[in-house]
């Protein structure tokens, strides 16, 4: 079972400049230890190494997108059970639920206040302990 | 690691730069897949690029600083998703909608791009706003230059204007020049551990012995204290400093002058006496409005809407006893206090006045003093009753009911001038969250915050309620839903930028608003029922945005 506190985020977005400012917000601003990959099949690569406490994946990227992404992670060993977020620019309540459905705790909506994110984030993973 | 806030605000700024220097391109590349779609074959796949790409910017452009970009690239995306869905070639005139839109998204990207760097809102021109100017001036007196900073732009959200000393060097001068509403000055400067205080009571002696001062510091000591208060610092707070107790006291210190006179309605048949009174009374600074014949009292009521009536007793057409009891019989006026000035000094025939309504019986001749305060002392007690009635006692705004009541109000008087109104909801994003958070506390805090942001920022003219927990409304007459959206929006993004300080933690919160006008509503619930409606859907937009409802299908949004 994951550990109690928010450490290693595993991060995929293929834009290079959401890239950058949600590095800033989650290292600089959250101070996570972030690895970031622009496409699913980069973090199917990474992620066991990384070994990561949550996953934050965008839902509409080129090739492999988010639910997929997710979907094909939760094969991996040791990424069974690890708790997912998205982020997306499309937020319709009814989406909202499909995606907690693919197996996210929850989903934030783009566009995101850098100075903000870490705090939406810590929250998510809070109250996934609450539950 | 984490880095220093002003770190991560110039990494922020370096980034937003180079997202606006990538625009163009970007724009550009739009623009080209957006022609190709439409000199060739429509083709889904390359409807499918452009989809992405305008989802992308509907992602982004807010947290860049080009909200409006943001805002009309979604436009874009969820046309194209629905063609895309359904399988459909758009007609002319849906092609047309989408080049409107792609015009209007290079404006977007030129207007904010001049103005990169602050994060501010930056797609709404802000000029010809109704907005209540009144700014009072604060000195402050700070030498860490971060924590001075951080003021001026705090103090700023709420509608003060700040010059900024690192040093005593000036100041002076500067109260000679213009007297400030109000001094901040930490205590510990670079010229001595009490320079601030020193300063102070320099100032005082020479120029203004009533200038009101709240010290800052970061000695939480007895010493500094008193020393504060005997260089009569009306508050004292140690830092790190949390700008909503700050605020609070500002407030008080720089508006104590700006409270409205007591208004007082005298009515007597002998009009010189009538206005003896009057005269007494405004020069103890009330506000008074004479009537000499009991069948106007209604009138005067209505227009003047009077805190206190005085009223002498014997008046032909109808006394002063049927008068008071015609007034009670009213249920408006039930809680204005009635006195009665009479020569009458038989006090059997004083408790009959009082049983017909009346509050309190003053005998004539009267001294002059004693007519001033026995009516001060009434009118400030029947203010402060009037607002545990219709004010909400955390914020200071009006009741649910009241507000409620506000807009009926408003709403008939535009019906009858023919004038615009908007109604507007606001409500505070995931406050929950703050609640389960940082605590009940710190969220009344922020509700508080929020209202005092609301009052100082908007009309006079305007009505603000407390709605609900962290519902708030208000009512702008003569206001076009357009105008309040800009008014409002303003007001939604300096609230956003505001930062709450819990446990040596920073937290900042935002609201969301929906907005309905008459005359596109013409009924109070169905105004309700509309800004309720478009708060809804700012809610899922994303939050922190206003959305108008239009009376049309469509929904225009502004973030």
């Amino acid at each position: 079972m994951s550990s109690d506190t928010l450490q290693r985020i595993l991060y995929v977005e293929d834009e290079p400049d959401i890239q950058a400012v949600a590095r800033m917000a989650l290292e600089a601003v959250g101070g996570f230890t972030l690895q970031v990959c622009s496409s699913g099949e980069e973090a199917l690569q990474t992620a066991v190494e990384f070994a990561p406490d949550l996953l934050l994946l965008d839902v509409m990227m080129p090739g492999m997108d988010g639910p997929t992404t997710l979907q094909e992670l939760r094969n991996l060993p040791d990424l069974a059970n690890t708790p997912a977020v998205f982020m997306t620019a499309k937020v319709q309540p009814q989406e909202i639920e499909q995606f907690k459905s693919f197996g996210a705790l929850d989903v934030i909506p783009k566009p995101f206040d850098p100075m903000t994110l870490s705090d939406q984030i810590a929250l998510v993973w809070q109250q996934r302990n609450e539950k | 690691m984490k880095n220093s806030d002003a770190d991560i605000q110039e990494q922020l700024r370096a980034l937003r730069v180079s997202y606006a220097d990538q625009l163009p391109e970007k724009l550009e590349e739009i623009e080209t897949r957006w022609q190709a779609l439409n000199t060739g074959e429509w083709n889904p796949a390359g409807a499918e690029v452009l989809h992405r790409l305008t989802h992308s910017l509907a992602g982004s452009g807010s947290t860049f600083g080009f909200p409006k970009l943001g805002e009309i690239s979604r436009s874009i995306e969820q046309l194209l998703k629905i063609w895309l869905q359904e399988n459909r070639i758009p007609n002319d005139e849906q092609r047309a909608r989408v080049g409107n839109l792609l015009g209007n998204l290079h404006q977007a990207a030129s207007i904010s791009t001049t103005e990169v760097g602050h994060g501010r809102d930056m797609g709404i021109v802000e000029q010809n706003l109704p907005v209540n100017e009144e700014q009072p001036l604060i000195y402050l007196i700070e030498d860490d230059a971060s924590i001075a900073d951080d003021l001026v732009l705090q103090l700023d959200h709420f509608g003060y204007c700040i010059k900024a000393f690192a040093t005593t060097a000036g100041v002076e001068d500067a109260v000679a020049a213009q007297r400030p509403d109000a001094l901040v000055v930490d205590i510990n400067l670079p010229e001595g551990d009490m320079a601030g205080v020193e300063l102070l009571a320099n100032l005082q002696r020479r120029h203004d012995p009533d200038l009101p001062v709240i010290f800052i510091s970061s000695h939480d000591d007895f010493s500094a204290r008193l020393a504060a208060v005997r260089a009569g610092g009306e508050a004292y707070f140690v830092k790190p400093l949390e700008i909503a107790p700050l605020i609070d006291r500002l407030d008080r210190l720089t508006r104590s002058e700006a409270r409205p006179p007591y208004r007082i309605l005298a009515v007597d048949d002998d009009q010189t006496l009538v206005a003896h009174h009057a005269l007494l009374l405004r020069q103890a600074g009330m506000e008074v409005c004479t009537v000499t014949r009991p069948e106007e009292v209604m009138e005067a009521l209505a227009d003047f809407k009077p805190e206190l009536i005085l009223m002498d007793v014997y008046m032909p057409v109808c006394s002063g006893l049927e008068l008071a009891r015609l007034i009670r019989q009213q249920e408006a006026y039930l809680g204005i206090p009635i006195v009665f000035l009479s020569s009458e000094t038989n006090l059997e025939k004083q408790f009959t006045a009082m049983r017909m309504g009346g509050d309190d019986f003053l005998t004539k001749p009267i001294q002059e003093q004693h007519l001033v305060s026995s009516v001060a002392v009434r009118a400030e007690r029947a203010r402060l009753l009037n607002a545990l009635m219709v004010q909400d006692s955390l914020t200071g705004l009006l009741k649910h009911t009241m507000i409620k009541e506000q807009l009926a109000q408003e709403l008939s008087r535009a019906k009858r001038e023919q004038s615009a109104l908007s109604f507007a909801m606001i409500d505070i994003d995931k406050f929950k969250l703050v609640n389960d958070h940082y605590g009940h506390m710190m969220g009344d805090r922020v509700i508080k915050s929020l209202a005092r942001l609301l009052k100082q920022r908007l009309r006079k003219s305007d009505r603000i309620g407390r709605y609900g927990g962290e519902e708030f409304a208000v009512v702008l007459p003569n206001c076009d839903p357009d105008s309040a959206a800009k008014l409002l929006n303003k007001i939604r993004a300096d609230f956003s930028e505001l930062r709450f300080l819990h446990e040596g933690k920073e937290f900042s919160v935002t609201f969301s608003t929906g907005i309905a006008g008459f005359p596109a509503y013409e009924n109070a619930d169905e105004l309700n029922q509309a800004a309720d409606e478009a708060l809804y859907e700012a809610k899922h937009q994303g939050r922190n945005r206003i959305v108008v409802e239009a009376k049309q299908t469509h929904v225009d949004a502004i973030a």
